[in-house]
């Protein structure tokens, strides 16, 4: 049996043209599924001046799996601005929810967002900081969504094995799996997944104590007014807090760090009266 | 079943692809356990007892290493006046994590620049937190956390994927195939993470809001909590050092220039803690 030689001549049609539809195969999936993914905007015309907030539906334990949702809702309630929830999954521009519309253009991003409303409304809920606080603000928002985040992931994804809250939340079993797999690999990445989950733990305490050290005895970060990081601190404490009942975290939070406990009760009584309309207990039929 | 079905597949292929494949294959095979050899060569060198040796990436170009996380932590050694040895390994990488720097000490390696720290100021019985208030503490782990968990990815991307001369690459003699695979890879997990996602004026402006935050911070103070230095101005230098000195053909030395302040500060803890800078940056220094 001789080797053959590859020339030109010898490859045929049908290797060639099972090559080229091998490849279209394992691409097309993948460009197809972004294209679909994609924000459009939505077709209905919405009303003047009021904020069309796109994100996922309501979730069993507060009203959203997503901090970024709860984030942003909170800001929108903070600065009275109006607002219609528009309950899809299509994404926006970045690939992401949520994101916004307003009077015909889209923004993705919530910190994006909130400088688009900040000047399309004129209206900075951040009004009576000083720079230097406006400084320690940006901080203390880029700790938690940037790093307390990836943390809150690994808990809901990797150590959680009952994973009850987003069984309450009704996502199918493939789902899970593909989302729990990239979790891992995107932890792994960023670098926290590759500690053990006592270290991580640990690495958590930090900063809570350091949330817990700056707001101190006051009603909120800057006093007794929310700003800006108030929305983003409560839409990952609300996670830590409420959507991990099966993990340490919430032991950790109300054990040695009661006042950003009731730092979260607060702004839900003050700027959440409906709460308890806007989570679902697991009831898939509410939005 | 299938697995015979795959063989026959794979017995089926045109040999070009069998032979091109097999070589593929085998060269990651070998590549990858030769990496990992090379890596444990060094293991075999003996510290006297209680020598603590940092393991790193190697010297320069331009500053005394090319992660920052190594930078904070010889800050910190120089600044606390404590004893060290440096191992420049590319190859060898923390077991536990399979990242640099890592720490040896009496034969144990400890990983993550963070837990080094703990890890220290326990077998040293130093203070990290010497002089600081509660509520300083609190203070500088958000900005911590801001340049190492945001600011950190920003000039990342900047080095590795935006900047289109390549420079870092070409600075160590990468081949275009090289270029093109690490760029790609890099994009990916960018993307993923989510600092991938923003255009490129809106990343250096996400940098450059970093920058103002720690600014306006920092003031006309010579370190971020007065006329002392702390460990958190070690690892808030760690990123600004590697942003204006090792950017390579990245925006990063354009946007800290927009901070002067910054840019002194920057000049100040080399010339306090790095007096040997000059030399230390040498490539061929093995110090």
């Amino acid at each position: 049996m001789g080797m053959e030689t590859m020339t030109l001549s010898s490859l045929t049609p049908g290797p060639v043209l099972g090559g080229i539809v091998f490849v279209t195969a394992l691409l097309a999936p993948g460009i197809l599924y972004r294209r679909k993914r994609k924000s459009v905007s939505s077709p209905a015309p919405f009303p003047r001046d009021v904020v069309i907030l796109h994100q996922a539906s309501r979730a069993p334990y507060a009203p959203s799996l997503s901090p970024f949702a709860i984030k942003l809702e909170t800001y929108l309630r903070v600065a009275k601005i109006p607002y219609e929830n528009v309950y899809d999954s299509k994404r926006g521009s970045k690939g992401k929810i949520p994101w916004i519309e307003y009077n015909g253009e889209s923004v993705p991003d919530t910190e994006f967002c909130m400088q688009f409303l900040r000047e399309k409304r004129s209206l900075d809920i951040n009004e009576g900081l000083t720079p230097e606080q406006r400084a320690v603000a940006r901080a203390f928002q880029k700790m938690v969504d940037e790093h307390t985040y990836w943390i809150m992931i690994l808990f809901r994804w990797i150590y959680d094995e009952t994973k009850e809250v987003i069984n309450l939340a009704g996502w199918s079993i493939l789902k899970v799996k593909i989302v729990t797999y990239m979790a891992g690999k995107q932890t792994r990445d960023q670098g926290v997944g590759r500690h053990t989950q006592e270290e991580v733990e640990a690495i958590l305490d930090g900063d809570l104590t350091a949330l817990s050290q700056y707001l101190g005895d006051k009603q909120y970060f800057f006093g007794d007014t929310p700003t800006e990081v108030d929305c983003a601190i409560f839409g990952q404490l609300s996670q830590l807090l409420w959507h991990l009942p099966n993990t340490a975290v919430p032991k950790i939070l109300t054990e040695k760090h009661k006042n950003l406990v009731d730092y979260c009760e607060r702004i839900k009584t003050n700027f959440w009266p409906d709460w308890n309309s806007c989570i679902t207990h697991g009831d898939l039929k509410l939005k | 079943m299938a697995l015979s079905k795959v063989t026959d597949l794979l017995a089926n292929l045109p040999i070009g692809v069998k032979v091109l494949g097999g070589t593929f294959l085998t060269g990651t095979v070998l590549t990858v356990v030769w990496r990992r050899l090379k890596g444990r060569q060094t293991k075999s060198k003996v510290y006297p007892p209680n020598t603590i040796v940092i393991h790193q990436m190697g010297r320069g170009p331009h500053v005394p290493s090319l992660t920052p996380f190594a930078i904070k932590l010889e800050t910190y050694f120089r600044m606390e006046g404590i004893p060290y040895e440096v191992e420049h390994n590319w190859n060898r990488k923390a077991e536990k994590t399979g990242k640099l720097p890592f720490l040896e000490y009496n034969g144990e390696e400890i990983p993550d620049s963070e837990f080094i720290l703990e890890f220290i100021s326990k077998e040293k019985n130093v203070d990290l937190n010497k002089g600081l208030t509660p509520e300083q503490i609190g203070i500088g782990r958000a900005f911590q956390k801001m340049m190492e968990e945001n600011t950190y990815w920003c000039f990342v991307r900047d080095r590795w994927v935006l900047d289109e001369s390549s420079a870092i690459y070409k600075h160590f003699n990468l081949s275009w195939i090289v270029i093109y695979l690490v760029k790609r890879a890099q994009r990916k997990t960018l993307w993923t993470h989510g600092i991938g996602r923003y255009s490129p004026e809106q990343l250096r402006h996400i940098m450059s809001e970093d920058l103002k935050a720690l600014s306006r911070y920092l003031g006309s103070k010579n370190f971020l909590f007065g006329d002392k230095a702390s460990k958190f101005d070690c690892a808030i230098f760690g990123i600004l050092a590697e942003i204006r000195w090792a950017s390579f053909g990245g925006f990063g030395p354009v946007v800290i220039k927009e901070y002067p302040n910054l840019c002194d500060y920057c000049d100040r803890m080399k010339e306090t803690f790095w007096p040997d800078w000059d030399t230390v940056i040498k490539p061929d220094n093995k110090q």
